[in-house]
């Protein structure tokens, strides 16, 4: 008999929303975050939008370090993770603090730290005060959180790019089933990365306005910034402490196409054996899925490999299945994006709503037609599943149900 | 990592160290206790001249490190694509074809489906970020390279190795600080248990570029002095770390699937755990180390009184090798027959690779029936240590099951621990 790991707590900051309720009512209402970028001047790049976490107070959610002694990927780590554990009820439900572990996802951790050294030294101010250069180290993310929290569980950063939510959550269930933990805080953040920025700048995969996933004229991504959160705990024991149940985690993918260092493989080898082999974990027919979350960047070249991975997968059923990216209204958060997309399949599964695909105005015939059009509709979603893709081929595919 | 029945081997081991290509010279040093170093250049950025920040407890005087020559790769790697790959790529590949090479998997015979990475590294992009961000905040966005985006990540090495390899089944990348050479093993470990890679190639990578040595010194994790004094395991005259840079690689897959293609297995990966010290006062670290040690024992179905040798995860930071200290003090009580080998005395603090060097540095004792660059436990206790404590080479106990603990601290309160023992059939 397999365990059971269900979701009992969510916690997210993303430039639609900085809790939950929020987020999840402006991604129904179809609000586009993206905008011109504040957080650094892009007067010297070609294209000037990205997504940004507004009117975060990171001392709100701290009460044992300083913020300011964190770069912003952990000050949005840390803020995620208060809100899902307070969500989930876990302090005071009577788990051995030594029996909770945190996996956090990254992309660039705290590039920022790196990018502020480089601001200060053109301008001939003063470095950095030690502990934030410290701090720069990206499993300082977990460590803080593992502080501010005082859990004493292992703490994993696993920063394995735009899969990285994916991985996290993967190996936090894996945790779980392992028996080294009974709860696990996992997902994934990052926060706005000029150096990100002109990576993406540089290889040309970028919308100068907004971005469209899966649309004929798309035009590429748009970098952001975000960090969410789930807490997975053991399907009993959730239920005997009588937690508030959002979806059951049933399995998950992992694959690497092993072809090139930023570009997807044409056929979507490694997408299509992820979706796969989360399917073959979760013990699941190709019809049990009922809506897919996909990872959907909004460039030429990752929507229409994702959709022919999709459609080799599920055959006939590919272009009936509903699909959004949330990358529409987000931007793309890197390493929280997977995790934040997870949050979202977990309000789906429970909520029987699925956020639509903004910006959406021409289909085209290269990628899949199920796209939710501009509009979330109403439809009952028993299973859904989630891809996430990476530079390096790295592809992690999560599979969650209703409960 | 609960115990099963099949057991989990190591049947091939790689590395690209400050002592050359392949285990050989890595045993030898050991062996010896031959120290190595140079004074490392202290500039923020390879793009720009301006002085990283002084030692911050001792101002003006060299920090030491432990350097690759790298001028060799190109012999074991070949020149294609070698002009894309950033050192700490190198050193991966490096070690993973050798590895690769010792396990007897090509091409030929490796499934890429079945076939995973699981890298353990922390600051492998961070010089390419601060440079790709100099370049183009300077000279322009246009100026930086294409070619050089994704190494701005983390994963960079890992991801470049899957390319080479055609590594297909998974590739992760553990960023725990200083334990993510045995988390990553720990990983691996689960990964081939529960069939999600029938192979994993498990390493740890490390360059000591700038900024990584930035980082360092802000940690205050190293600081100015002379090479004998720096990275002294447990010595009370230690100025902190002696850092250093490489790759250190093993395949990992089931005992079954090693013996089927007539591999032979060097190691059991016996048992693995991990855990974290929310405070970090000294008690609590020992504390936590302590636990993570019981738990990785536990899973490996032994006892701490038949342990044989610790590979000890100490390097000469006051703060964490006392830690340890006292968790050992209370962990081996009642063990008569135990040697520590703080091999990072030799080997230097190579960070998100040492867990992996840690690891070949055991099996070699293992393979060779000695115990290297180590003390009796009760000389360990009873004394404080010297340059001359941790020299010596010991024979293995005898009818012992050939039993090893290694053990690692992070600078922020992550604690990991791996038990691996002589393979039996």
């Amino acid at each position: 008999m397999v365990q059971r790991i269900v979701i009992t707590g969510l916690g997210v900051l993303s430039p639609i929303g900085n809790d939950t309720d929020s987020f999840w009512r402006a991604l129904i209402a179809g609000n586009v975050g993206t905008g011109p970028i504040q957080a650094f001047d892009t007067s010297m790049f070609e294209a000037h939008i990205g997504g940004e976490v507004r009117d975060f107070k990171p001392a709100e959610y701290f009460r044992k370090l300083d913020p300011a002694l964190c770069g912003r990927t952990t000050q949005l780590a840390v803020a995620a993770a208060r809100m899902a554990i307070d969500d989930a009820g876990i302090v005071g439900a009577n788990y051995d603090q030594a029996r909770i572990g945190v996996f956090m996802g990254t992309t660039m951790g705290n590039a920022s730290v790196g990018e502020d050294e480089n601001s200060r030294r053109i301008q001939h101010q003063a470095s950095q005060p030690t502990e934030l250069a410290s701090h720069y180290a990206e499993t300082y993310i977990t460590s803080a959180i593992a502080q501010e929290l005082a859990v004493e569980g292992p703490c994993h950063v696993i920063p394995t790019a735009c899969a990285a939510g994916n991985y996290a959550i993967g190996w936090g269930m894996d945790m779980i089933r392992d028996g080294l933990v009974d709860v696990a805080i996992v997902g994934g953040a990052d926060a706005l990365s000029r150096g990100c920025f002109a990576v993406f700048h540089r290889l040309g995969g970028m919308a100068h306005d907004v971005c469209r996933p899966f649309d004929r004229n798309r035009a590429g991504m748009l970098v952001s910034e975000g960090a969410g959160v789930l807490i997975l705990e053991d399907y009993e024991k959730a239920v005997q402490r009588g937690a508030k149940i959002y979806a059951e985690l049933l399995g998950y993918g992992l694959a690497c196409d092993a072809h090139h260092p930023t570009a997807p493989h044409p056929d979507g080898i490694g997408a299509q054996a992820s979706m796969l082999r989360s399917l073959k974990e979760s013990n699941l027919e190709l019809d049990e899925i009922a809506y897919i979350s996909a990872h959907g960047t909004g460039t030429r070249a990752n929507d229409s490999s994702e959709s022919l991975a999709v459609r080799k997968v599920f055959g006939e059923q590919a272009d009936n299945l509903p699909i959004s990216s949330i990358k529409s209204m987000l931007g793309h958060t890197m390493g929280a994006a997977s995790a934040i997309e997870a949050i979202a399949c977990a309000l789906i599964v429970g909520s029987s709503i699925i956020p639509p695909t903004m910006n959406y105005s021409e289909p085209d015939p290269e990628c899949l037609q199920g796209v939710v059009p501009n509009q979330a509709i109403e439809r009952h979603v028993e299973v859904a599943m989630s891809n996430s893709f990476a530079f390096g081929g790295n592809i992690a595919t999560i599979v969650m149900k209703r409960v | 990592m609960t115990k099963e029945k099949e057991p989990i081997v190591i049947t091939a081991m790689g590395a690209i160290s400050p002592f050359g290509h392949g285990i050989d010279t890595l045993w030898s040093a050991l062996k010896q206790g031959a120290r190595c170093g140079t004074p490392m250049e202290r500039v923020w950025s390879e793009l720009q001249q301006s002085e990283c920040p002084e030692t911050p407890d001792n101002p003006g005087e060299p920090v030491w490190g432990m350097r690759v020559d790298s001028s060799k790769l190109v012999d074991l790697l070949g020149k294609r694509g070698l002009q894309y790959w950033r050192t700490g790529t190198k050193f991966l590949l490096g070690a993973s074809v050798l590895a690769m090479q010792e396990a007897g998997l090509t091409s030929e015979n490796v499934d890429p489906d079945g076939l995973g990475i699981t890298i353990g590294s922390n600051l492998v992009g961070f010089q390419s970020m601060v440079d790709y961000d100099y370049t183009a905040i300077t000279e322009g966005p246009h100026y930086t390279s294409p070619m050089e985006a994704p190494n701005t990540l983390a994963n960079a090495p890992a991801s470049h190795l899957a390319i080479r390899l055609k590594a297909r089944a998974l590739n992760t990348t553990v960023a725990s600080g200083q334990c993510a050479g045995l988390d990553a093993l720990g990983y691996a470990a689960k990964m081939v248990r529960d069939g999600r890679a029938r192979q994993v190639v498990a390493g740890g990578v490390e360059e000591l570029s700038p900024a990584a040595l930035w980082v360092y010194l802000n940690a205050r994790a190293i600081s100015g002095g002379t090479l004998q004094k720096a990275g002294l395991p447990f010595a009370e005259t230690s100025t902190g770390w002696l850092p250093s840079e490489g790759a250190a690689v093993v395949v990992l897959e089931q005992a079954k699937d090693a013996l089927a293609r007539g591999a032979r297995p060097l190691a059991e990966l016996a048992g693995w755990s991990s855990a974290f010290a929310s405070s970090p006062s000294l008690e609590k670290r020992a504390a936590v180390l302590q636990r993570t040690a019981r738990q990785a024992l536990e899973a490996a179905g032994v006892s701490a009184d038949e342990i044989d040798v610790v590979v000890s995860g100490a390097n000469g930071l006051k703060g964490q090798d006392q830690a340890e200290a006292l968790a050992l003090r209370d962990l081996l009580a009642h063990n008569a027959h135990v040697s520590i080998a703080p091999v990072k005395g030799i080997l230097g603090e190579s960070y998100g690779a040492s867990g992996l060097f840690q690891t070949l540095a055991a099996v070699c004792m293992m393979k060779h029936d000695l115990i290297v660059a180590a003390a009796r436990k009760n000389d360990f206790l009873l004394t404080s240590a010297t340059n001359e404590t941790f020299t010596k080479a010991l024979p293995w106990p005898e009818n012992t099951q050939g039993t090893v603990l290694l053990l690692a601290q992070d600078l922020f309160g992550s604690a990991s621990a791996i038990v691996l023992r002589r393979y039996n059939d």
